[in-house]
């Protein structure tokens, strides 16, 4: 008998419970994305599998996992099936830190904020490498928008961040939470709403949401960076891109929302029901917006987002002082 | 709606004059006819409404004159016409094919010998094209010019 | 490593590739648009030659859907080639329906029927505000906004229906003849239709609020492709491209045919040039075609709808016609050249579509790729047309 160490076992137990989590959560978001869609579009959305659609992701997936997988000609296969790796990884790791509920953390670290930060900044390495390595064109196009993009919006996302450090103390999750009451009023938000404006226009970025959705703006690169995966390569950036708005929502949530608290009683369901909330405004935002111009987005990153978080972080650390 | 058949040099001084008139190209069409290639240019105007057709008729091995460098829209259509019947366009900087593949070495609206038929059989009215009557503009052009 | 060899590169490419770059050029990527691309609308083909993301030339290449309409006129009979003028444009499939059969009824001197007239104007105005629709939705998601063109289609979906009912297809309609159309329409027909006019003004101010003032989408559109007149005429371009560049020229108007004088519509017409200016012009002219339907049917008179004396096999006598009507691109010319016989000698197919095109690649110069996409769908191109 090999005796592990009790944190590692720890870990362990909750990668896997981790990966669990973002697989389920993949299937139920990919369900409620095209019915959300469906019924802003004025149509039932899946329909067919399943009482009103419901085993449909299912079905999906269990397509993409049985496709073949095509290495195109004159790609760098290494690199070209790393990429999806490096994608989805990292997004597990952002989970570790996450406190779900006031006794469900699963390693429970001073620097959980900064770890997150610095694994999401991975993605953009993934989007890079699939970019170059398939030989395509419009994947190139892609991943060089990518890189701006991430790198432009990494900035406010930090400056927004960092006035919540502030105000609670804290790098550790679990703490910035417990900072803040159970009553709307007692969340940062109400300190910092310009600050909640800007990390929410950033995580949209970040991920790679519509309206900012240009690394794989389908109308214009015909799928960006991702345009020559197939099957389950495909499939990682997929669930990588909706882990990382989970990852995203969790951390509005918590930085902001409260995380866990809320009325009567605090737990795990008010952290799922505020990630959900803002899953769905982001679905909301999707289907309803057309896409910005490349130019554009960064001239919101640069001219506005910037400057203004900055701002904030001037302000809130004068009023701490006083 | 008027016609006008001009002789092959005389066609780019006419179109220069119609694109000073602030004319519009509205197409180039090519009919096979046993004299030859029989070019119809079509054109209109925004404000003075009323089509101006150009004819001039050419040789089986005659080449045409390109009109896209007063017109650039003129150079789809002349291409197009040198898909269907293989009508060279002198001085044309581009003419490749449009619609047709590449490699295709065959003109689709070329009318073989029995199926041709003669300018005067089609068209009653205009036995002109044979003999052109490049006056006839120049006429119109004096009038046109007088009325503005 | 990759493995390819740079002598590849340089032999890799079609004919058009290696025409319009003969030898690769540092710091200049050229990339194919097309004929597989979403935002070309089938299969259209465009060359690129791009800086980063900014376009230094483009090319469009034409062809993937070309069937030789012109020379299948020749070997057909002049009713066989009636169902051909659906195909060309599926959109506005009824404009070329008449404009070939008013050609041919100009060679023949055939009279139409005022009954026939006003029907193919009711039916002809519901097609356009259906060709728009569906351009309004495929441009949002050029733009990237994909619920628009699911309202478009919902709204589509009233007219197919009510064209389906008296023309017995959805889309690509074969509806007019020599002297007339196919068949009366009825009182059903007429009902739904009104109704559909009240229903669709109802949709317009929804769609302002929703789309058109949107202010994503107002920067997508605007100071976008500028088109001048003078481009616009040095590649004859019409419709809603010419009318957004502020000249009001409407076949409708400047043409008068059928009975279009004996209605009271406006020209839409804006002076900025841009790509939002053609997208209002577009979305003014439903409103028109609802008043000209509206008027139209309340002005119906009754008798024939079709020429008691239309020859089964009509054998236009020598000669030429020219006839031009306005479609939903714009100017759609049909220029017929008979020798007497039961086929044309002679049929040539102006579409608007393949002017408005062919100044594409001068307005797209110096363009970011985005706005090149976006200036591409204001064109409102519909390839089957501009191939044929």
């Amino acid at each position: 008998m090999i005796n592990l160490p009790l944190p590692l076992i720890q870990i362990l137990i909750g990668l896997i419970g981790i990966l669990a989590f973002v697989g389920l959560n993949g299937l139920v978001l990919v369900y409620l994305e095209r019915k959300i869609a469906g019924h802003i579009q004025r149509r039932p959305g899946p329909f067919e599998v399943g009482p009103h659609g419901i085993l449909q992701p299912l079905a999906d997936a269990v397509k993409l996992v049985g496709k073949q997988l095509i290495t195109p000609k004159g790609a760098d296969s290494v690199l070209y099936w790393a990429a999806p790796i490096i994608s989805f990884a990292p997004a597990i790791v952002c989970f570790l830190p996450l406190p779900f509920g006031p006794k469900l953390t699963n390693i429970d670290i001073n620097v959980g904020l900064v770890l997150i930060l610095a694994f999401t900044g991975l993605n953009v390495l993934a989007l890079c490498l699939a970019g170059w390595s398939s030989q395509n064109k419009w994947s190139l196009l892609g991943a060089a928008r990518d890189i701006s993009q991430s790198v432009a919006y990494e900035i406010p996302l930090l400056l927004s961040v960092l006035p919540i450090m502030m105000l609670s103390g804290s790098l550790n999750l679990y703490e910035i939470s417990t900072s803040q009451g159970a009553w709307p009023w007692q969340w940062h938000i109400i300190y910092q709403p310009l600050g909640f404006f800007i990390f929410f226009i950033c995580i949209l970025a970040e991920t790679n949401r519509a309206p900012f959705d240009l690394p794989e703006a389908e109308s214009e690169l015909t799928a960006g960076f991702h345009t020559e995966y197939s099957g389950m390569g495909f499939g990682l950036f997929f669930l990588a891109e909706y882990s990382y708005m989970i990852v995203a929502c969790a951390m509005a949530s918590i930085l902001f929302l409260g995380g866990f608290n809320g009325p009567i009683v605090s737990g795990w369901w008010w952290f799922l029901f505020k990630v959900y909330a803002l899953l769905i405004v982001m679905i909301w935002l999707r289907w309803t917006y057309p896409r910005v111009r490349f130019d554009q987005l960064l001239n919101i990153c640069w001219k506005w987002l910037i400057p203004l978080s900055l701002i904030n972080l001037l302000v809130t650390a004068l009023f701490i002082k006083l | 709606m008027k016609n006008f058949c001009i002789s092959l040099d005389k066609l780019i001084p006419a179109v220069k004059e119609l694109d000073n008139l602030g004319y519009f190209l509205e197409d180039v069409c090519c009919v096979h006819v046993k004299e030859g290639f029989e070019l119809v240019y079509h054109f209109d105007h925004w404000d003075n409404p009323g089509r101006i057709t150009l004819r001039t008729l050419i040789s089986d091995d005659q080449q045409a004159e390109t009109i896209s460098h007063i017109f650039p829209g003129a150079d789809w259509h002349e291409r197009e016409c040198y898909d269907f019947f293989g009508v060279h366009f002198k001085g044309h900087k581009n003419l490749i094919p449009l619609l047709l593949p590449p490699d295709l070495n065959e003109h689709p609206l070329l009318k073989n010998k029995k199926k041709q038929k003669e300018l005067s059989h089609i068209l009653p009215d205009c036995e002109c094209v044979t003999a052109p009557q490049d006056e006839e503009f120049d006429n119109w052009l004096n009038t046109f010019n007088k009325d503005k | 490593m990759l493995d390819f060899k740079l002598d590849e590169i340089e032999q890799s490419g079609d004919f058009y590739t290696r025409n319009f770059q003969p030898t690769p050029e540092e710091n200049k990527l050229v990339l194919n648009m097309g004929p597989q691309h979403p935002s070309t609308h089938g299969v259209l083909r465009i060359i690129l030659e791009i800086d980063g993301e900014y376009i230094l030339r483009a090319e469009p290449v034409l062809g993937y859907i070309h069937r030789m309409q012109e020379k299948m006129a020749e070997v057909k009979t002049y009713p066989q080639y009636l169902p051909n003028m659906g195909r060309v444009d599926y959109l506005h499939a009824l404009a070329w329906n008449w404009a070939y059969a008013g050609a041919v009824e100009k060679l023949m001197g055939l009279e139409v029927p005022e009954r026939a007239e006003y029907i193919r104007v009711i039916t002809c105005e519901l097609n356009r505000i259906n060709s728009h629709l569906l351009w309004w939705g495929a441009y949002l998601l050029d733009l990237g906004a994909f619920t628009p063109i699911m309202y478009a289609f919902a709204d589509r979906e009233i007219v197919m229906d009510i064209l389906q009912r008296i023309t017995g297809s959805r889309l690509t309609y074969c509806y007019y003849r020599f002297g007339g159309v196919s068949a009366d329409i009825d009182q059903k027909f007429i009902n739904d239709t009104r109704e559909f006019c009240k229903y669709m003004r109802g949709r317009f101010p929804i769609y302002k609020d929703l789309v058109t003032d949107n202010i994503i989408l107002r920067k997508r559109v605007e100071d976008i492709g500028h088109i001048n007149l003078e481009t616009c005429r040095k590649y004859g371009a019409t419709g809603p491209v010419l009318r957004g560049s502020g000249k009001p020229y409407d076949v409708r108007r400047a043409e008068p045919y059928s009975v279009y004088d004996r209605f009271d519509f406006e020209i839409p017409v804006y002076d900025e040039k841009d790509a939002l200016a053609r997208y209002l012009v577009r979305m003014d002219e439903m409103e028109q075609s609802l008043r000209i339907i509206e008027q139209a049917l309340d002005s119906l008179p009754e008798g024939d709808y079709i020429h008691p004396k239309t020859p089964k096999n009509p054998k236009p006598p020598k000669g030429e016609a020219y006839f031009a009507v306005e479609g939903a691109r714009g100017k759609i010319g049909v220029y017929l050249v008979s020798d007497g016989s039961k086929s044309p000698y002679r049929l040539k197919l102006r579409s608007p579509g393949f002017s408005n095109l062919s100044l594409f690649a001068e307005i797209a110069r110096g363009t970011l790729l985005a706005d090149a996409i976006s200036i591409l769908g204001s064109l409102d191109l519909v390839i089957p047309e501009i191939d044929r």
